[in-house]
């Protein structure tokens, strides 16, 4: 019995030391044991809540996760048969998850409107995805009540310190560095989003102005065309190259992008356009480790 | 009937071919100075262009403009033949299966050969859209149906049915949001070098309105046809394959124009009749004009709307076009239910 608090005060001790300085500690794997509190069981339909376990090392809690279609580099943690695989990140396997005997199911944005389903098959049933209307405050609240069922909480509040911090450097160099514009592409065609999309926390958190009154409808972006966009002639762009992200066909993004309206923007005339990190941005979209990859994505792209 | 006789008299004195070319011309115009950016022609005549301007004009305005012409003629000519060749008013493209047929060429192309060259993608689409065509066919003459209503129903049943196939593959290989944008048009991405093959479409309806006459007879029926001495068979051949490739080019370079090809040639053959020679080129004419002005509502509505801001998006074409194809589809219905 008293041997448990000190092996999570050991694996405490080790994330400190470790998973302070490099943004993705999964060497340390073994440490986190399945002998302390919380659910042993848990699946997840959500990357976000798949990265905060595993930065917390708590990743051999996981019995399953979606890895059907294109599987994030971020968690390679994962990469073996050890963890399940539960079907794809919108369509998750009910069977195989009811299979694996969950004692926690942490659900993604994508998969938000089975959670009754979910109910079925575990007692306890969390959202794990950040909300993206105020990504890093709802990421902090997210990892803290994921961090609550572990008792972990002290070495969370650690990282998602750290990452507050980030988050005020970086917004000191975005809000003087111009105006901004987010750009998916896919399938050839090419979509805006600004304040108040999925990828708000660019402009509301981390402080870039938006370049215009970019319409913030649909979770697809606003369709612009290229003379919309040199017209609103933003000083940095960031790409997101959707069909890259899934591993689906497509013209990549900076071959799209490589035209004469285009290359007419400031962004494009100072190499102010910054490809963003598919997987992280339109896969994962949060998590303990992945949330502080993209904030550096940001701050490189302004310093 | 002698009513309708008196009445198409005077109509038919009209200088249509004329009014169609004006028309043409004006939104032509029009098309090229409505964006985002304000160019006035004033700038044009008198060479106080900017560069900036410039570039929009001829690496976006008027390669947009083409496209929406060619893409709206096209698509046109393509629902005339299907009508003639199926004596049936309500079918085209979008009503028979062609569409959805081409949109599963897309996705079997990016499954089974992705990265292929896009000439590659349109053959396939094209073959595609023929079997989907040449399956159509199959069953209405199969059917024998009296109720011209029943042909368009089987057509878009067929399509559902091709589309649901299409939807199931694009779903398990995430390309479901790239069939989405070949299934509806949007000129937004048009830029010079982007839409040539678009031009395929002109020489395609050319050679419809050279070889217009057959469809007239083919029209009359496949006794009346082979009793004027038509190889009916030939002729039909002919039409599908022009009207399946019509629709893979288009489906594939700009995507989508649900049921226009239904309302231009019903339009005009209430204005001119029904001769295929004569028809052909006022479908084109209003084919053009109607893509044309979806067009420029469609990427000036939403800034309007906003009070001028370029960042506010545009509607896609397809969407406007098929607002108001489906208006008149249905106005066509009920009409036809109210005098049959």
């Amino acid at each position: 019995m008293n041997r448990f608090p000190k092996i999570v005060a050991a694996a405490a001790a080790l994330a400190l030391t470790g998973g302070a300085l490099t943004a993705c500690g999964s060497s340390d794997a073994q440490s986190g044991g399945a002998e302390g509190e919380g659910p042993t069981r848990v699946v997840l339909t959500s990357h976000a809540a798949a990265d905060t376990l595993d930065e917390l090392d708590l990743e051999d809690r996981v019995v399953g996760l979606p890895k059907t279609g294109v599987f994030p580099d971020a968690l390679d943690t994962y990469a073996s048969d050890e963890y399940a695989d539960v079907g794809s990140l919108k369509e998750p396997k009910m069977d195989v998850i009811a299979e694996l005997g969950p004692d926690l199911i942490l659900f993604g944005a994508r998969t938000e409107a089975m959670e009754p389903e979910f109910a079925k098959i575990s007692d306890q049933v969390i959202a794990g995805d950040p909300d993206t209307s105020d990504t890093v405050a709802s990421n902090r609240a997210k990892v803290e009540e994921i961090a609550a069922l572990f008792g972990v909480q002290d070495e969370a509040a650690e990282q998602l310190d750290e990452i507050d911090e980030k988050v005020a450097e970086t917004r000191a160099k975005a809000e003087n560095a111009g105006t901004a514009l987010v750009l998916m592409t896919s399938g050839g065609k090419v979509t805006a989003y600004g304040p108040g999309t999925r990828f708000d926390i660019i402009f509301n958190e981390l402080g870039m102005e938006s370049a215009g009154d970019v319409a913030a409808e649909g979770r697809h972006g606003a369709p612009l065309s290229w003379e919309q966009i040199a017209e609103l002639d933003p000083e940095h762009v960031f790409v997101i190259d959707r069909d890259a992200a899934i591993g689906a066909e497509g013209e990549a993004a900076s071959a799209l992008l490589d035209n004469p309206l285009f290359n007419r923007t400031a962004a494009a005339a100072n190499d102010n356009v910054h490809m963003l990190d598919g997987q992280n941005w339109y896969l994962v979209g949060g998590g303990l480790g992945v949330l502080d990859a993209m904030i550096a994505e940001i701050d490189s792209a302004v310093s | 009937m002698t009513t309708t006789v008196l009445e198409s008299r005077p109509r038919q004195r009209m200088p249509w071919p004329a009014l169609g070319v004006a028309a043409l011309v004006v939104a032509l115009f029009a098309s090229v100075f409505v964006g985002a950016a304000d160019i006035t022609v004033w700038d044009v005549l008198t060479g106080g262009l900017s560069e900036a301007h410039r570039v929009y004009l001829v690496e976006a305005r008027l390669p947009r403009t083409a496209a929406a012409a060619l893409a709206g003629a096209s698509l046109a000519i393509a629902g005339l033949l299907m009508q003639l060749l199926t004596r049936n008013r309500f079918v085209e493209p979008s009503t028979a299966g062609t569409v959805e047929s081409a949109g599963l060429g897309l996705v079997v192309v990016a499954i089974l050969a992705p990265g292929a060259p896009i000439v590659i993608k349109m053959i396939v689409a094209m073959v595609f859209a023929l079997a989907g065509t040449a399956l159509f066919l199959a069953c209405i003459r199969r059917v024998a149906v009296s109720d011209s209503f029943i042909v368009p129903l089987i057509g878009i049943m067929l399509g559902s049915v091709v589309g649901a196939v299409a939807a199931f593959l694009a779903l398990s290989r995430d390309l479901l949001q790239m069939l989405n944008a070949w299934m509806l048009a949007d000129f937004s991405a048009v830029l010079a070098g982007r839409y040539e093959l678009l031009w395929l479409v002109a020489v395609l309806g050319v050679l419809a309105y050279v070889t217009a006459d057959r469809f007239t007879v083919a029209g009359l029926g496949e006794d009346v046809a082979t009793g004027l001495g038509l190889d009916h068979r030939t002729v039909v051949a002919l039409g599908m394959s022009i009207v399946a490739a019509v629709a893979a080019v288009v489906v594939v370079t700009v995507g989508a124009l649900p049921l226009l090809g239904l309302v231009v040639p019903n339009v005009v053959s209430r204005l001119v009749g029904d001769d295929a020679r004569r028809g052909l080129p006022l479908v084109a004419l209003l084919g053009a004009v109607t893509v044309l002005v979806c067009d420029m509502v469609g990427r000036s509505l939403p800034g309007l709307l906003a009070g001028g801001s370029a960042g506010a998006g545009e509607i896609p074409v397809g969407t406007l076009v098929g607002i108001i194809g489906g208006a008149v589809f249905l106005a066509m219905m009920l009409r036809g239910v109210r005098n049959g």
